[in-house]
């Protein structure tokens, strides 16, 4: 049913000759528009989402199924090679593995921050909007502008960090070239980056819980820790498992400060996923492996929103 | 009461705490860009240059062609968003205000755009894109992003609330279709339509890795880019009051009219995070 | 009737311009220094064009070497190369696997064969042939050298015009010159290299080893001298401790010019950066030997592409010829640091001048008679990861240099496996 009602065709246009059959072509006519025009309307978003996001799915997977590199310059299907060659693959898994801990690393501390930052910011207290306007710049600045900013500070002997870590007594730490450290140090800078923009949903999470629950709880003598735990922490959850969600992915979307900061190294302990099917595919030229590895890494991405999405549904608590 | 007072206190403290964690980088950063290159080496730090200078901004319009790379910033960003602001309207009305066979189904697929990483469809659109002959142009780097899902739900959602009396009576008033969309729902969505659009310009401002694929030379190459390539060619000489001053420059007018506009932008933020 | 003329005018001009039409050439380079070599490279264009009005050159920077390599696969597979390009020597491998580029020994026997390349330095030319065939004329090349800060020296009670000559003495001088605190730290590094496998060669080749087969389908790290020269290197980090494990090529030099390492061994690409960041008296050496003298060299040449028409590549080679010409490269030298590919380009006035002024440019220059190829393989870019990757897993201790070796050895053979018919 069409509620979108066209003006009248006024009569008087309308020749007086076979009256009844010229209307009842205008009246097909129009009809016929009108099934069409909701698809008139969504046709331009159709045609780029098809040609830029459906199309490229189906066929970066179909693409997965062919050795397609420089030793084989023309593509040849070999059904399942390479995610055979990518689950046998040692660095693979270490591409993996790298994705998880970083995800560990960045997730629950910047939730954690945002979230506190938050809370403090939603206190009635004059004069604290501007530390909101602090904490969310950086989500103003590209993240390569970030990473640069970062390459500086950590550098070595006269990084800032370093700089006051040796007055701490600490010994001068080549954060980005270090086995165990360079992957905290992304970490690091993806935190910074992106606590404000958490902290300022936790923001409008906390802004529609409503303020006579409080009062309520108030006189009921609850305590500020009572009243955390009581009211606002269940009544923010589906919030928070938005934000944790959006942030386990964009750990694994991490690509600018890897390719800034230490393009995968050293000795790969920094290559996360989008990195390694940009270094399969671009420097490598191995398009068909690089695919396979782009269709994991969907198939991970869509396993964890539905996850998210059913997660949500069970777990959480409206009020 | 004194513990409430001590409380605003604990509260101001914590805070400038973190906020000072998140801007003394950007402090320490900027300091430098005003520094002599030897400067910076010294193992003692420094936090004020002590004979400020320009020259690291001089040095960076020597360098790469900066106001190159913030034309086709500009023209990318304001592009993506020209075309998404029409494509998202249409769309956003159709699915909000209009009934139609698979109208469902095809609402799930557009948001199949929300659900992936676009990195996972680079490769594919680098080839499509290089199969048409637009590597390397300005449009490629737009080309992915002239459908938007967000934009599409975010509107929807302002869309479905306008009442349906207000649309009988329009339309009886012969202001049906696309004049109604024009004239009564646009200018109702107008807040809608400046968070996606402040959303939408910091994005492809500030993005990166996509312009890293598809663009070859300068020719396309946005400022994001620029920075990365600048920093990324030096076999043994990266500069870092140099590269401090691109830095800067390369952050300043975004940071400028965030600092003006801080509410508006942090309210869209905030909108885009609960469209989502 | 004026405006029929002005039409007519127009018209003719409009036909006539084809026959006046410059040839153009769409030319792809890299630059792996930063802002002033891109000017350089624009004014060796610029002064192309004085020469020749009826070609024109459109350089396109591609950023550094890979990536500018990277830019060249991609318009191949768009087929839109360009006609001219500079990229490694160790690509040739790859660029004649994708059919890419024209052989240019034509041109060179036209500008007089051998005698024409006997200006060149020898190492320069024998890594761009294959086959019997030269695929480009040199540019950008250079080596590595050893750089030593001569205040450090004397603080530290040695001799600044005496740099160590073998690996005995590279250890022993780092051993003096490294400064550490109370609790045993660092503060100041007898030596600094970059954990780039490019450096490391330079190591192996020293100790008399070999990295590549000539028919670069072959790979030799796992053998004991490549093995035993990344145990010396890991050694120098690890177990002396004179040495960090892991710096980038920019961070080493940086390092350098902040007085934070005594010696630096890097590339002559460099010099121009230390002559004008040291604030402290420096001076320039010999790679070390060992069991003999050799250095890796590394660095590109101009490849000519085989989709370009005639026209374009016999343009294309009138400006690689240029730009290798010895003025231009006596220039080049001067402003970059790159070894001028000529000999005679250091008997011109402009190079002795600079020289005399500047010794340290001419220690490249003498220590190219011990120069050799780099590794080159098929699927370079792939197999000179998986080297970049081992080596550093080694530095960090994750295997032995004998077990990192062997494990890199494999996995390239892996990847050279199609190659082998």
């Amino acid at each position: 049913m069409n509620r979108t009602v066209e003006p009248e065709v006024p009569a008087t246009i309308l020749p007086a000759a076979g009256v009844a059959g010229v209307r009842e072509e205008v009246r097909a006519r129009r009809r016929a528009l009108a099934v069409a025009r909701p698809y008139l309307y969504i046709l331009p978003t159709f045609l780029f989402l098809f040609v830029f996001t459906h199309y490229p799915i189906l066929k970066t997977f179909y693409l997965s199924l062919f050795r397609w590199n420089l030793a084989t310059p023309k593509m040849e299907l070999v059904g399942a090679a390479n995610y055979v060659q990518a689950w046998s693959s040692p660095l693979f898994w270490q591409v993996v593995q790298n994705n998880v801990l970083f995800a560990l690393g960045t997730v629950p501390i910047s939730l954690a921050l945002a979230l506190m930052s938050a809370l403090l910011i939603n206190q009635r207290i004059r004069g604290l909007a501007i530390y909101r306007a602090a904490l969310f710049y950086p989500t103003m600045i590209p993240m390569a502008a970030a990473a640069m900013i970062w390459l500086w500070i950590l550098t070595p002997s006269y990084g800032l960090v370093n700089f006051y870590g040796r007055s701490l007594g600490l010994p001068d730490i080549h954060w980005l070239g270090h086995s165990r450290f360079a992957l905290a140090a992304l970490a690091l800078v993806g935190i910074w980056k992106r606590v404000g923009y958490y902290m300022v949903i936790f923001l409008a999470g906390l802004q529609v819980i409503p303020e006579h629950l409080y009062e309520a709880a108030i006189l009921e003598g609850a305590s500020p820790w009572q009243r955390f735990w009581r009211i606002t922490f269940p009544l923010l959850s589906p919030t928070t498992f938005f934000v944790a969600i959006m942030a386990v992915i964009d750990s694994f979307q991490a690509i600018d400060q890897v390719y800034l900061m230490t393009q995968g190294g050293p000795g790969n302990h920094t290559n996360l996923f989008i990195f390694y099917i940009y270094q399969n595919a671009f420097r490598f030229f191995d398009m068909g492996y690089a695919s396979a590895v782009s269709t994991i890494l969907f198939l991970i991405l869509l396993g964890l929103t539905v996850l998210a999405f059913r997660m949500l549904h069970r777990r959480v608590h409206y009020a | 009461m004194p513990s409430r007072r001590l409380w605003r206190l604990t509260v101001h403290a914590l805070l400038f705490l973190a906020a000072l964690v998140v801007v003394v980088p950007f402090a320490w950063i900027t300091l430098t860009a005003f520094k002599e290159r030897s400067e910076v080496f010294s193992l003692i730090p420094q936090w004020l240059p002590s004979h400020p200078t320009l020259k690291n901004f001089s040095g960076v319009l020597d360098a790469m062609p900066f106001w190159r790379y913030y034309w086709n910033t500009l023209v990318v960003a304001f592009g993506i968003l020209a075309v998404q602001l029409v494509t998202i309207t249409l769309a956003a009305y159709a699915f909000a205000r209009m009934n139609f066979w698979g109208r469902d189904v095809l609402f799930f697929l557009l948001l199949v755009q929300l659900m992936i990483a676009p990195q996972s469809t680079v490769i594919q659109n680098y080839l499509t894109l290089s199969s048409l002959g637009l590597l390397d142009t300005r449009l490629a780097i737009m080309a992915p992003y002239l459908a938007s899902a967000f934009g599409t739900f975010l509107l929807r959602q302002t869309f479905k609330g306008i009442p349906r009396e207000l649309e009988e009576a329009a339309s009886l008033d012969g202001c049906g279709g696309l004049r109604f969309l024009a004239y009564i729902a646009v200018p109702l969505a107008v807040p809608g339509y400046l968070a996606f659009g402040l959303v939408s310009l910091t994005y492809h401002w500030n993005e990166f890795f996509w312009p890293l694929v598809i663009t070859e030379t300068s020719k396309a190459r946005t400022l994001t880019l620029g920075l990365g390539i600048f920093a990324q060619t030096a076999e043994g000489s990266a500069d870092w009051t140099m590269l401090m001053a691109a830095t800067l420059m390369v952050i300043a007018v975004p940071l400028l009219l965030f600092l003006v506009f801080q509410r508006r932008f942090i309210n869209s933020f905030m909108q885009s995070g609960l469209g989502g | 009737m004026r405006g029929k003329a002005w039409f007519l005018l127009l018209l003719l001009v409009a036909t006539a311009a084809p026959a006046w039409a410059a040839t153009e050439i769409k030319f792809y380079y890299p630059v792996h220094l930063t802002g002033p070599l891109v000017k350089e490279v624009e004014a060796i264009v610029a002064d192309f064009h004085k020469a020749n009005p009826n070609i024109r050159v459109e350089p396109v920077w591609g950023g550094n070497y890979w990536q500018n390599m990277q830019k060249t696969v991609a318009a191949l597979q768009a087929g839109t190369p360009p006609d001219v390009a500079v990229h490694l020597a160790i690509d040739v491998v790859t660029l004649r696997d994708l059919d890419a580029v024209v052989p240019l020994d034509e041109f060179v026997q036209r500008e007089g064969g051998e005698k024409f390349l006997g200006d060149f330095f020898p190492g320069f030319v024998s890594d761009l042939k294959a086959d019997g065939k030269v695929w480009a004329i040199p540019f950008q090349r250079s080596t590595p050298i050893l750089y030593i800060n001569k205040d450090l020296f004397r603080k530290a009670g040695l001799d600044p015009n005496k740099p160590p000559t073998t690996w005995d003495e590279l250890l022993a001088t780092a051993q003096k010159a490294t400064v550490r605190d109370a609790s045993g730290q660092a503060t100041q590094w007898g030596l600094t290299i970059p954990d780039d496998p490019w450096l490391l060669m330079s190591f192996v080749l020293q100790n008399g080893g070999r990295t590549h087969s000539a028919d670069f389908k072959k790979v030799y790290i796992a053998e004991k001298p490549s093995v035993e020269a990344l145990q010396f290197w890991a050694d120098l980090a690890n177990k002396h401790k004179v040495m960090p494990r892991h710096r980038t090529f920019p961070e080493s030099v940086q390092d350098f010019a902040a007085g934070k390492t005594a010696m630096l061994i890097h590339s002559t690409g460099n010099l121009r950066f230390v002559r004008d960041s040291a604030k402290f008296e420096w001076g320039a050496a010999f790679l070390p030997r060992h069991k003999k003298q050799a250095v890796a060299i590394g660095g590109a040449g101009f490849f000519i592409f085989k989709k370009a028409s005639k026209e374009k590549q016999e343009a294309a080679w009138q400006f690689a010829k240029f730009a290798a010409s010895p003025e231009m490269q006596a220039r080049w030298n001067i402003g970059s640091g790159y070894i001028a590919t000529r000999m005679s380009a250091f008997e011109l006035p402009l190079m002795r001048d600079y020289a005399s002024k500047l010794p340290q440019v001419l220690v490249a220059r003498d220590q190219l008679p011990y120069a050799l190829a780099e590794m080159s393989t098929h699927d370079n870019q792939k197999v000179r990861e998986i080297y970049r990757v081992a080596f550093q897993e080694v530095l960090d201790e994750k295997y032995s240099a004998e077990e990192g070796m062997k494990r890199a050895q494999a996995d390239m053979e892996k990847v050279l496996a199609p190659y082998q018919k």
